[in-house]
């Protein structure tokens, strides 16, 4: 069914907006409302995740706008949620079955990335997850996003670079992969 | 040192945006290049760490109640159409419908069918010559053997079904294929309705972990 | 002399309500089926001749596209039970089965095998409708059904 196979990335998409959960289930479910009321103005011409990704997109700045609690972070600014401690490192229900070190680390690691997230601006944080996440090519993130191709590979690339800086320390020169290493919690000693 | 240039093409490299010549070229430059290949390197690292940590995210979500949200907020009349049917939807053709079917017929055909009678009674008339007509009698149309059906119908849609909508109706939709369906109505009352089979994107196809797949 | 004009004529209304009912009887579980294929793209050019009927149907449905070209035509009487397999050109099939008639409205399975999809219609007559969505040529395929009793 169609809610099923698109719930988790409306979802994705929305908390990569709005960086708050219950917003982001908030928004995620609008949009599927918004969809299924608008669906006889999908004309085919683009993709239906392009269409559905502009829908879920609208919904969430309107849910910026209507709650005016959810910032849309621009570069150098830090947005934190309200109901996150930055001092405590959240443990996810994946991290539990771990030893400790392991999930502190995966924790760790996880809050980085979402800080890192954070502090991108929400064209680059969109990008970025377009891209990585999502796997568009750069034509289709042009037409996701309503924007040039050139467009589309210059903030791609300032979105990269703006992560490498926050999450070099956390990168490994000789070739070890992060990613493991978020998976696993694994820490490599620098 | 990198060129701005580089980092451009890089980019393009990572994600597959450049030719065949040009990735080859590159590739040999990466080779060339230690400063190159490492941020190349932390590039994959970077893209990987985020596919994995947005996928434990994601799997930190209950999603059991979601649907159950967005048809909480839809009104009654706005429901999606829900699939599937669990067994072949076959409809059954009931007496009634016979019977009002060949109403429908008779109310079309009458005329042919008097002709027919009145030609009748004419020649019976010409043949009998005075004597008492014969009283024509129309045997009872012979109602249409029922056609033997397998199961009942099942309507699978929430649209409202009482009205005998002008419109076609979604009943049941069966999709054990990687396709999304659609069902958009037509807006206007001369519309059409569009049934949508759409391509599922590519989106489990990266390796989350940065693995080699083989 | 008498009992044979009448024996004679009555053998002749009946045949005639005969023949008239047999009529009915083939019509009464049969419709006809026109299907267009269409490609639907975003070249530029007008709609094709052939579709000059249905191009503001089309227009409306699929404003995105600019071009419509027929590619096949075909035409079919079905009984209840029969299919109609229409051939697509990248090498698909889609199937209509007639499943019969309820309160006015003909019932109509559309399959499409290699895509391992089924839908369930219920059609009144000489009302049109459409499957879009498979990609062919720079531009997607529409069919279109048309539906008489």
């Amino acid at each position: 069914m169609l809610v099923e196979r698109y719930e988790r990335r409306a979802y994705g998409i929305a908390f990569g907006m709005l960086r708050n959960r219950e917003d982001a289930m908030d928004a995620a479910q609008d949009a599927f409302v918004k969809v299924f009321r608008n669906i006889g103005s999908f004309k085919g011409d683009s993709s239906f995740y392009t269409w559905f990704y502009r829908i879920v997109k609208n919904v969430c700045i309107d849910h910026c706008r209507k709650k005016s609690r959810a910032k849309l972070v621009e570069y150098d600014e830090t947005y934190r949620r309200k109901d996150e401690d930055p001092g405590v490192l959240k443990m996810s229900g994946n991290t539990r079955d771990m030893q400790p070190g392991v999930a502190f680390e995966q924790a760790e690691l996880g809050k980085v990335l979402n800080e890192a997230l954070s502090r991108l601006t929400e064209n680059h944080r969109s990008i970025i997850l377009l891209r990585e996440v999502e796997g568009l090519s750069y034509e289709e993130i042009a037409e996701t996003m309503d924007c040039h191709l050139g467009t589309v590979m210059s903030r791609l690339h300032h979105a990269r670079k703006n992560l490498q800086k926050v999450l070099r320390p956390y990168l490994d020169a000789s070739g070890s992969d992060l990613s493991k290493r978020a998976g696993a919690g694994v820490r490599k000693t620098t | 040192m990198i060129s701005e240039r580089d980092e451009e093409l890089l980019n393009r490299f990572i994600d597959g945006e450049l030719s065949v010549d040009e990735a080859a070229e590159f590739e040999a430059r990466l080779s060339a290049s230690e400063d190159l290949a490492a941020v190349r390197d932390e590039f994959v690292q970077m893209g990987s760490a985020l596919r994995e940590h947005v996928a434990t995210e994601l799997d930190e979500v209950d999603f059991s109640g979601f649907f159950d949200g967005v048809i909480a907020r839809l009104g009654p009349d706005e429901a999606p159409v829900i699939e599937p049917a669990p067994t072949a939807a076959v409809v059954e053709t009931t007496e009634e419908g016979v019977i009002s079917s060949m109403k429908a017929w008779w109310s079309n055909n009458w005329t042919p069918v008097l002709v027919g009678a009145a030609a009748a009674a004419a020649i019976a008339f010409w043949m009998g010559q005075g004597t008492s007509p014969t009283p024509v009698t129309t045997p009872d149309v012979a109602r249409a053997p029922a056609e033997s059906t397998a199961t009942k119908s099942i309507v699978a849609s929430d649209q409202p079904r009482e009205a005998q909508p002008a419109n076609v109706v979604v009943d049941a939709i069966r999709n054990e294929g990687n396709k999304a369906i659609l069902v958009s109505q037509p807006v206007e009352d001369d519309g059409a309705m569009v049934i949508w089979l759409l391509d599922e994107e590519e989106e489990d196809e990266q390796p989350v972990d940065g693995e080699d797949p083989i | 002399m008498f009992g044979i004009r009448r024996t004679l004529l009555t053998s002749l209304v009946l045949i005639t309500c005969g023949f008239l009912f047999a009529g009915y009887a083939q019509a009464a579980d049969q419709i006809e089926l026109k299907v267009s294929v269409i490609h639907a793209s975003k070249a530029k050019g007008k709609a094709d001749p052939a579709l000059k009927k249905i191009e503001s149907s089309l227009r409306k449905a699929f404003g995105g596209f600019s071009s419509f070209q027929q590619v096949a035509n075909q035409a079919d009487k079905l009984r209840v039970g029969k299919k109609l397999d229409i051939k697509l050109p990248n090498g698909q099939n889609a199937v209509v089965e007639y499943k019969g008639k309820a309160k006015k409205h003909h019932q109509l399975r559309l399959t499409i095998p290699t895509s391992k999809v089924a839908v369930d219609l219920s059609v009144p007559s000489r009302k049109m409708f459409y499957q879009a969505g498979i990609k062919h040529k720079n531009g997607i395929l529409v069919l279109a059904f048309y539906l008489k009793d």
